[in-house]
């Protein structure tokens, strides 16, 4: 049987230094922060990968301009806090929303002067598929698979192709 | 997306701002740690020495490691750790006696002392030589700002812990050099500085008036004089030898100038006139001392006349009195800021920088001026106190005050040693001296003289 | 062990060597009585952290990092508060376990209701109608003006629960700004007329209970999501909006200031110094702690704040550092920031999650600062508590569901909505409900 006192009152009389004792768990606490931060880091990685599939590897493109789609709702239009922002006049300051359920895209058109067009189709709300055209005003964009070739720049910059 | 990366930019700010204030308060508890522990009323305190390292504080001290009354003199100066009295060197310089670093808190063993400009073995004598009477005294370097003697009698015997607090005669508790009381004609040099910045050097040592034992002033109000028979006529410097309270009646009425003059001079000195400023104090190392203070209503009114002898509402400290013999004695009209701390040593042995000289913040008076006051208070000195020490001239200013309604009288005496080897400017009061006993002047004496014996060596 | 296919051994290792480390600082360094003592609390706090392991390894979810952080903080915690002024877990650390485990069931309920966003948000109306019964509750049943309601030896402080559900409103409320109605000259939306109207009760139920300490929580929630609704594209607000807004909040603050009680004023301007034994005895003991404690800390249950008045809740910060030193206090702090940060690493991917986190966010941050802060005179005290580390169930059952409401935002639940059209034949087979399974 252990004596616990015994035990206690030894460990107590060698008289480890504070310094050493705090440095010590200072240390671990820190190395624990540092793997936790690793494993946010690799589940960050995993959490893209199931976006991937939640919203299909998709992306805008028009030019050599790549916008990839990051969240489940993406506002297309003229205004600044547009997050594609198409510095078009022929496009409204809050043209479309981009929706995304289960792998699956659609535009809604918000009222916008020029309409939206989907494969040269006048519509107010549309699924969309990688290859769709989407139109907006005169600016022209496609959705595609998001493309993994290291000269592919991807930008938040405004632009667009004229139809 | 884009909004998403703005919420993200959000409470990167959020965390930013709070990570910046957490760094300023890591910073301001490790600068700011001693202060805090010295409010702790269970912290280990160092020692505080004299200039020759006699012990004036020692937190462990009983009447068996230094005797009963060893710390008498400097009982109600530097006090303790028991926070009875709060103006001491102990009781605002807690933070650096704390035996106490932040990387390894308190230590009880700790080196953490304060060294004081004050000689234990002078200031002691000087205590005993005032006998059974009751006063205190203070003299200082006025060209480096050094205490060298400073005491208040009654004093409190710190060994005894308080336990007969309730015995102890009234001003144990505090050291009377840094509060106001009634400064008798010690204030004629205030006035004579006045007089000498608005009138001219040359104006007023053409002025002489009459002295037949009292003097009706404009007023219709009679100033008497301490000599029955008058002094005659006289001019400034035998009427300031002579303390005589109807010349300086006179003067105060000279059309020749203003009370705005007076009151002109007297601010520069910081005089609190009619109670209309904002109290001024002079710090010495965290002991708050009274600066001056009167009232002043009409050149011809008693009272302002009364006033500008030193009488009356006119209240100055002793501490006051002895820094402008700084600006005197230097010739420069700046004072020269009294210190008590030499330097101070850290907890873990390692000794601070040594105190530097400090100076008034403005000029009270013109080098010229104090150059003239020199001269006429050397006058003095040489005719009436040349024996204070031998080998130099001391210049001096006597003083007789009234306190009090049975109007007892406090016997002064400010001056300076007129000596570039031994500059020291000195303030003593005698409390309710009547004649026959000790004399401001022989405790001058002893205090110069032994002060001058101890630094020679 | 943990069901999204990542390794977590080293982390669940350093979490308990973290755990180990410091019961070998009390063992070593500790005010403790019999050696049982000790052993009770590694005994809690080693069979909390298996459980809780156990626990998370028991639900399937994206992200496991705010689990372990959690279960790391609160273990610490519970050491903390079972050394002060004496290792003594039964007396000191028994009732935190408690609050602490309750901590980890609201922390997996937060997740659980509001990690499908399209969901939680179709809630609103029940959220407002829960914040309504709340403050019924605190007007009816707390038998004055005050925030505690007591029960048979009990203390529960309902406002605590209003900061969740005050979150998720402000949430809810930005993603349905582009619904307007005309009033008067502005365009406003219902739910704009509805967030300002709870808030507006909430600040006024607070000002009514003098629980001022918790106003600027409220605040910076609020202030958040107005931030966020600013940031949000679809809001369209002009620059005259947003300038009446400065406006009125300047306006606001101005009023609230000539009302506040005198003591509320007289706090912003205190000098604690000059009143040590009276007003400012708190605060200063508590500054003199610190001081004493040092980088290093007297080492635990060694400390005198523990004779203090709220030493377990209000100026905990400085009892943590009295005994363990302002080093380790300080890493306890920085460990709460790092969970806090994994919203940065692993960004939510719905404009509600975002504004949930950030709102999340606000509300620990107003609530540290204003208790670390408050507690060394750097801002007027309030008497907050620290999250997670403050002794008190109403907080520490809060702060579990907002971390569950955090976690919701990193691992979330994408509803299976689509539109009804028909399918194309080049479209993928359909994608599982459960994208995260």
């Amino acid at each position: 049987m252990i004596d616990f006192n015994e035990l206690f009152q030894y460990i107590r009389n060698l008289a480890i230094p504070d310094l050493v004792l705090c440095a010590l768990a200072v240390v671990v606490l820190d190395v624990f922060a540092l793997s936790i931060i690793l494993a946010a880091n690799r589940e960050s990685r995993l959490c893209r990968k199931r976006w991937q599939k939640v919203s299909n590897g998709l992306e805008l493109r028009f030019w050599d301009n790549h916008y990839p789609l990051e969240a489940d709702e993406i506002l297309l239009g003229r205004h600044v806090s547009a997050d594609v922002r198409l510095a078009d006049a022929s496009v409204s300051r809050y043209h479309a929303v981009m929706t995304v359920s289960a792998g699956v895209w659609s535009i809604t058109d918000l009222d916008s002067k020029s309409g939206t067009y989907v494969n040269d189709k006048k519509i107010k709300q549309a699924r969309l598929h990688p290859g769709d055209c989407i139109r907006l005003g005169s600016v022209q964009m496609y959705l595609a698979r998001q493309s993994n070739e290291p000269d592919a720049r991807r930008t938040r910059k405004g632009g667009g192709q004229r139809a | 997306m884009k909004s998403i990366r703005r919420g993200q930019h959000l409470i990167t700010i959020m965390l930013l701002v709070f990570l910046l204030m957490f760094g300023v308060l890591i910073y301001r508890l490790q600068t700011k740690a001693a202060f805090y522990i010295s409010h702790s009323s269970d912290m280990s305190l160092g020692k505080v020495y004299d200039r020759r390292g006699d012990v004036l504080f020692d937190p462990k001290a009983t009447a068996g490691t230094y005797g009963a009354d060893y710390f008498i003199d400097v009982g109600n100066l530097i006090g303790d750790d028991s926070r009875q009295m709060t103006n001491t060197l102990v009781s605002q310089n807690r933070e650096r006696l704390a035996n106490f670093s932040f990387m390894l808190g308190e230590q009880t063993d700790g080196q953490a002392s304060v060294c004081t400009t004050l000689d234990h073995t002078v200031n002691r004598r000087v205590y005993d030589r005032f006998g059974w009477k009751n006063g205190c005294a203070v003299a200082y370097n006025y060209v480096t700002g050094e205490i060298y003697v400073c005491f208040s009698k009654p004093s409190v015997n710190i060994l005894d812990h308080y336990e007969n607090i309730d015995s102890l005669e009234d001003g144990s508790l505090l050291c009377k050099v840094f509060y106001p009381t009634v400064p008798g004609s010690t204030q004629k040099i205030a006035t004579t500085l006045a007089a000498l910045e608005h009138m001219g050097y040359e104006t007023l040592m053409e002025k002489s008036y009459s002295c037949i034992g009292g003097y009706q002033n404009l007023g219709g109000e009679v100033i008497k004089c301490h000599k029955d028979a008058g002094h005659g006529i006289q001019d400034i410097n035998e009427a300031f030898a002579n303390s005589c309270n109807p010349w300086f009646a006179q003067l105060v009425e000279d059309p020749g100038w203003k009370l705005s003059d007076i009151e002109e001079t007297y601010h520069s000195m910081g005089y609190n006139i009619n109670n209309e400023d904002t109290p001024q104090t002079i710090d010495v190392d965290g002991i708050s001392a009274f600066t001056a203070s009167t009232n002043l209503t009409d050149k011809t009114d008693f009272n302002t006349q009364w006033g500008c002898m030193g009488q009356g509402t006119t209240l100055v400290s002793p501490l006051q009195l002895m820094v402008w013999q700084s600006a005197i004695a230097n010739q420069t009209g700046v004072a020269t800021m009294p210190h008590l701390i030499d330097h101070t040593v850290s907890v873990s042995g390692k000794a601070g920088a040594k105190a530097t000289t400090a100076y008034g913040q403005h000029r009270m008076f013109s080098p010229e001026n104090a150059a003239h006051m020199r001269e006429i208070m050397r006058y003095n000195g040489i005719n009436r106190y040349a024996d204070l020490l031998p080998g130099s001239v001391v210049a001096v200013k006597s003083g007789t005050a009234q306190i009090g309604k049975d109007k007892t009288e406090n016997s002064l005496l400010t001056g300076f040693v007129d000596d570039p080897d031994f500059p020291v400017a000195f303030c003593i009061v005698i409390e309710n001296r009547v004649s026959g006993e000790v004399t401001t002047s022989q405790i001058a004496a002893t205090m110069l003289q032994e002060l001058k014996t101890a630094l020679d060596n | 062990m943990l069901k999204n296919g990542l390794r977590y051994g080293s982390a669940i290792s350093l979490l308990l060597l973290t755990h180990l480390s410091m019961l070998g600082i009390v063992l070593v360094r500790g005010n403790y009585e019999t050696p049982m003592d000790l052993v009770w609390l590694a005994v809690a706090v080693l069979g909390f952290d298996l459980v809780g392991i156990i626990a998370a390894s028991i639900y399937r979810q994206m992200t496991y990092t705010l689990d372990l952080m959690l279960l790391a903080i609160l273990n610490m915690s519970l050491i903390f508060q079972s050394c002060f002024g004496g290792v003594d877990f039964f007396s000191n650390g028994l009732k935190h376990l408690i609050t602490s485990a309750a901590a980890m069931i609201a922390c997996e309920l937060g997740f659980l209701l509001t990690r499908n966003h399209e969901w939680i948000r179709m809630q609103k109306k029940y959220i407002y109608i829960v914040i309504g019964i709340l403050i019924l509750a605190i007007l009816t049943l707390t038998g004055g003006r005050s925030m505690w309601i007591t029960f048979k030896g009990f203390s529960i402080q309902p406002s605590e629960f209003i900061k969740p559900c005050f979150v998720l409103v402000c949430a809810a409320s930005i993603v349905e700004l582009h619904k307007k109605i005309k009033i008067l000259f502005f365009y406003v939306s219902k739910d704009t007329l509805c967030l300002c109207a709870a808030t507006l009760v909430i600040f006024g139920l607070q000002w009514w209970c003098r629980d001022l300490g918790s106003l600027p929580t409220f605040a910076a929630i609020f202030g958040c999501a107005l931030v966020c609704r600013l940031c949000y594209p679809r809001a369209k607000i002009n620059k005259t909006a947003i300038a009446a807004m400065c406006v009125g909040g300047v306006l606001l603050a101005m009023i609230a200031w000539m009302l506040a009680p005198s003591y509320v004023q007289d706090r912003l301007h205190a000098d604690i110094w000059a009143d040590q034994y009276g007003k400012g005895y708190q605060q200063c003991q508590a500054l003199i702690g610190i001081a004493r404690g040092g980088w290093l800390g007297v080492g635990p249950g060694n400390g005198k704040l523990a004779g203090v008045f709220a030493h377990e809740s209000d100026i905990v910060f400085c009892t943590i550092c009295e005994e363990w030193g302002l080093l380790y206090a300080g890493l306890t702090v920085v460990i709460i920031l790092i969970m806090l940060t994994t919203v940065l690493m692993n960004p939510p991917k719905s404009y509600y999650h975002a504004t949930m986190s950030a709102g999340v966010v606000a509300a620990f941050i107003a609530q540290m600062a204003l208790n670390i802060f408050g507690s060394c005179d750097m801002i007027p005290f309030t008497g907050v508590t620290l999250p997670f580390i403050s002794e008190g169930g109403s907080s520490m059952v809060t702060c579990g569901f907002l971390v569950g409401m955090l976690k919701a935002g990193q691992s979330p639940l994408f509803h299976h909505e689509v539109p009804r059209r028909k399918k194309k034949p080049q479209e993928k087979p359909p994608v599982r409900r459960r994208a995260d399974a």
